[in-house]
């Protein structure tokens, strides 16, 4: 089993001169990100049916991840295994944990949120200006970090607990 | 540790009691900080555990997103705990993450290689290692490292807390067991204390208070019944002393009348006695001289009866003296061959009443012997009667010889028969008293049957032996062993003899020998007595007196007559005993002590009874008066012994005037002065040495001569009181010095005149 541990060594410049590694080596960094978000996020437990029901990731637009999510893919979290899903639109949208909105689908932001909500999904872009929309958790990025910034209303709207320890590292956004 | 035993009981007790509470407390105290630093080590064990559990939980996100400074920031909270010394954060690969340092720790810690969970102490510091778990994985451990800072500080607080406390409960136990340590030892230091009075003061009656009633009560209890006993035993012991000297005076007193029984009976026994033999001899002369000579078998029987009679009398008496113990010897030199001689002569008559025939054969050296000359006498007397006795018509032989033997001289006598002799069965009763060697004989040869015991007894006395062997039918031989030198158990140390010297010899001038143990009184009479023109020569003991007078044939001696060992009297009788001396006129004197010179009892003579003509005669000689008649005065409170007297002295063509007491005497003195005074010394109403003083008071009867009588068996009592009447009399007078020279020089003078 191996884990992801990202080494502490400032990679930097990497993310900004090759796009196509950068890209990949950011992904890699944001899809570990969202297996670990799992950790810190606590679902209403009307979000799974029993306990063996797996956590679905859905991606939702376009795939900025390519093969990086391959490394997180069917593992396990506390006994529930992770699945990954793809969603080309709104309307092939399923019931999912965790929503990775791509920035492709900006100008529908709202409507897919709007389409959110009740439900318990964390979503998670990479736009600016997410977590101020109603988005829950927005990945930026400074001095060539990866950052989040989380919206915290917009999680207790979905129903859903951060766990203090995430927030401490990230932004707190107030819409 | 031995000197804490001597440790007085109070200090041990508080010493021990304030040990025993220091230690108690020193363990739970040791006990108790153990406990709690065990707890403590625990506690901090758990604290930093729980401290890196958190510290590590809420690292978990910074962790797991990689943020660096949030994970630092985190650890950063440490510093609140001001005991941890450093922190760190490693990332599952091991490389850290995170490092915390506090702040007043300078030098850089390179942070250990990550473990898995434990914990450890080293170099006084407290290190964890604690796994980061999310979700079941581990995604970190963290390092922690603590001072022990607060351990030592507490550490140090429970020492000086207990140091403190140590001080105090010290004083609170010296203090409770300085006042509790009483309970035990008062008790025991009251028993010392009376222990110690009881013995200072010897009072048993004392008794130690009991106030409890454990050990220590008992151990007083049994003190109590201790003394108890003691005061009982020497109560006892008082009484049954008392007892004892009460007893002690009881037997003296019994022993006393003993002896006097003993003296006055010789005397009763005896003076009647001496009327008879007196008497008889007597009548056999007169009968003789008037020719009635059918009386003289019948008188002569009674003078044998009479002889026998005393004879018995004296062998009873000289028993009993020995067996009560109060058999004394009175030791005195004299020649041997001429006692043997005398003895023998004495015994002829009865040698010749059964035809025997007596030879002596007395080696040419036997010279003196020292012993006590009458029993000698009687001893060989004893066994030459025996012999004449169990013999007839045969020999008997007396040999006297003397040998050395280790340096002592030893005289040995046997007396030899060529009698009857005696079976061994015989021999062995001999020495038994009133045992004849056969019953038979008793009646065939006469006798007591007491001789031989008392001549064994004598002997022994005298520290000599008697032995004897015999045939039947041929003889027997007993022979006598005594020293030459007998020894008197009895006697006190022989005083010490010293000669003064005498003056120088004054041409012409005869000698006065003065025998007296005092040298005050040798001294005066000797610068005395040489002014006058006289030679002294001055002795301390009669033996030397004797010996001197013999070597020096003095003109007069002068005597005195209480000295020890030889007293006056003896000495009178030794020089009488010895024909060269016996006509030395003596002066018997006696002196009381220095301060109080006494009188001088000046007696020229005495005679024994019974009384022996021969001796009479003698003295009658040398007192003759010229021209005859003479007077003579006879004192005697005896009738018979007076009458034989009177007849006696008539005979010798005395005139004789008689008086009953020394009284009577002064008067018949005053009627018609005497040449001659005959006196007994016992007399009642006015004794012999009372009538003495009386006389000699007066100036013209200073110069009569005066003849005692005494008893034959003066036995030392009788001598002390003689001496002791003597003492009475002359302490009642306080005569001077010169009172007393006169007297001796005029006695001396009466006698002798001086160049002589």
């Amino acid at each position: 089993m191996i884990v992801m541990i990202v080494v502490c060594v400032v990679a930097s410049g990497t993310l900004n001169t090759q796009p196509a590694h950068a890209s990949l080596r950011e992904y890699k960094l944001k899809a570990a990100f969202l297996y670990n978000f799992v950790k810190f996020v606590k679902w209403p437990t009307a979000a799974f049916a029993d306990t063996n029901t797996p956590i679905v990731i859905g991606v939702l637009g376009e795939d900025p991840f390519g093969v990086a999510l391959e490394a997180i893919e069917n593992k396990t979290i506390g006994g529930r295994q992770l699945v990954i899903k793809r969603y080309k639109g709104l309307q092939d949208l399923e019931p999912s944990h965790i929503l990775f909105i791509s920035s492709s689908e900006r100008a529908r932001l709202p409507q897919i949120l709007v389409n959110l909500k009740g439900a318990s999904v964390l979503t998670v872009g990479e736009m600016v200006q997410f977590a101020q929309s109603g988005g829950i958790i927005n990945f930026t990025r400074r001095k060539n970090k990866i950052r989040l910034e989380i919206n915290l209303d917009a999680a207790k709207r979905a129903g859903l607990k951060i766990s203090s320890q995430l927030l401490k590292l990230a932004k707190v956004i107030k819409a | 540790m031995l000197a804490f035993r001597d440790v007085p009981i109070k200090r041990k007790l508080t010493l021990i009691i304030m040990l025993t509470s220091s230690v108690s407390l020193l363990l739970a105290g040791a006990g108790y900080v153990t406990y709690d630093l065990i707890t403590f080590r625990r506690a901090m064990v758990r604290d930093l555990s729980t401290l890196a559990e958190i510290i590590g939980t809420n690292s978990r996100a910074a962790l797991t997103f990689d943020d660096q400074s949030s994970a630092e920031e985190t650890l950063a909270s440490l510093s609140a705990e001001r005991q941890i010394v450093s922190a760190c954060l490693y990332m599952t690969d091991g490389t850290v993450f995170a490092k915390y340092r506090r702040d007043d720790v300078n030098k850089d810690l390179s942070p250990p290689a990550p473990q898995a969970d434990s914990h450890r102490f080293e170099d006084g510091h407290l290190v964890l290692f604690q796994q980061i778990v999310l979700v079941g994985e581990t995604i970190g451990t963290i390092y922690i490292q603590s001072d022990l800072s607060e351990m030592h500080a507490r550490l140090k607080r429970y020492v000086s807390i207990g140091a403190i406390v140590l001080l105090v409960v010290s004083g609170v136990a010296f203090l409770l067991s300085s006042k509790f340590q009483r309970l035990i030892s008062e008790p025991i230091l009251h028993l010392a204390q009376t222990m110690r009075v009881v013995s200072d003061q010897e009072d048993y009656a004392i008794r130690a208070a009991k106030h409890s009633q454990d050990e220590i009560g008992f151990l007083i209890d049994g003190f109590n019944d201790m003394l108890a006993q003691i005061e009982t035993r020497d109560t006892t012991l008082q009484e049954v002393n008392e007892r004892l000297a009460q007893s002690e005076q009881e037997a003296l007193a019994a022993n006393q009348t003993k002896s006097t029984f003993l003296a006055s009976m010789s005397h009763e026994l005896r003076t009647p006695l001496n009327a008879i033999i007196g008497y008889s001899e007597m009548l056999q002369e007169e009968a003789e001289d008037l020719g009635q000579e059918d009386f003289i078998p019948d008188l002569q029987k009674i003078h044998a009866a009479g002889k026998h009679l005393l004879a018995l009398i004296n062998d009873i008496l000289d028993l009993s003296k020995i067996e009560a113990g109060k058999m004394d010897l009175f030791l005195e030199d004299f020649d041997i061959s001429s006692m043997a001689q005398d003895v023998v002569a004495t015994i002829r008559p009865l040698v010749e009443k059964n035809a025997n025939t007596v030879e002596v054969h007395t080696a040419d050296d036997l010279g003196i012997m020292q012993a006590d000359l009458t029993k000698v006498r009687q001893t060989l007397f004893n066994l030459l009667s025996n012999a004449c006795k169990f013999t007839e018509r045969g020999t008997i032989t007396l040999a006297a010889s003397r040998e050395t033997v280790d340096g002592v001289a030893w005289l040995t006598f046997s007396v030899a028969d060529t009698g009857i002799g005696m079976s061994p069965e015989q021999m062995g009763k001999l020495f038994q008293a009133f045992s004849q060697a056969d019953a038979s004989t008793a009646s065939q040869y006469g006798g007591t049957g007491l001789g031989l015991v008392i001549t064994q007894h004598f002997c022994q006395m005298m520290g000599g032996d008697i032995t004897v062997e015999s045939t039947v039918g041929q003889g027997s031989t007993f022979t006598i062993r005594l020293p030459a030198e007998v020894v008197d158990p009895k006697a006190a140390a022989a005083p010490q003899t010293e000669v003064l010297p005498t003056s120088a010899p004054v041409e012409g001038a005869a000698t006065v020998l003065v025998i007296d143990d005092d040298p005050a009184v040798r001294d005066l009479m000797q610068r005395s007595l040489s002014k006058d023109g006289w030679h002294v020569a001055a002795v301390a003991s009669g033996e030397e007196g004797l010996r001197l007078a013999k070597e020096r044939r003095p003109v007069a001696i002068v005597l005195d007559v209480i000295m020890p060992g030889m007293d006056g009297w003896a000495v009178l009788t030794a020089l009488k005993a010895e024909p060269d001396l016996a006509d030395i006129p003596v002066v018997m004197q006696t002196i009381v002590d220095d301060k109080n010179m006494g009188y001088a009892l000046g007696v020229s003579d005495y005679l024994i009874k019974p009384i022996d003509r021969e001796r009479l005669i003698a003295i009658l000689r040398k007192y003759r008066c010229e021209p005859p008649p003479c007077r003579v005065l006879v004192v005697e409170d005896e009738a018979d012994t007076r009458d034989l007297l009177r007849r006696m002295l008539e005979k010798e063509g005395w005139t004789v005037t008689e008086s009953v007491n020394g009284r009577e005497a002064l008067e018949r003195v005053a009627e018609n002065r005497p040449n001659l005074i005959l006196l007994d010394l016992m007399m009642p109403e006015m004794d012999g040495f009372t009538f003495v003083e009386a006389l000699r008071q007066q100036e013209a009867w200073r110069s009569i001569p005066v003849v005692v009588i005494t008893a034959k068996d003066l036995t030392p009592d009788d001598r002390q009181r003689l001496n002791g009447s003597v003492e009475r009399i002359l302490q009642k007078g306080a005569y001077s010095r010169e009172e007393l020279l006169r007297q001796v020089r005029d006695q001396v003078m009466t006698h002798v005149r001086p160049g002589a």
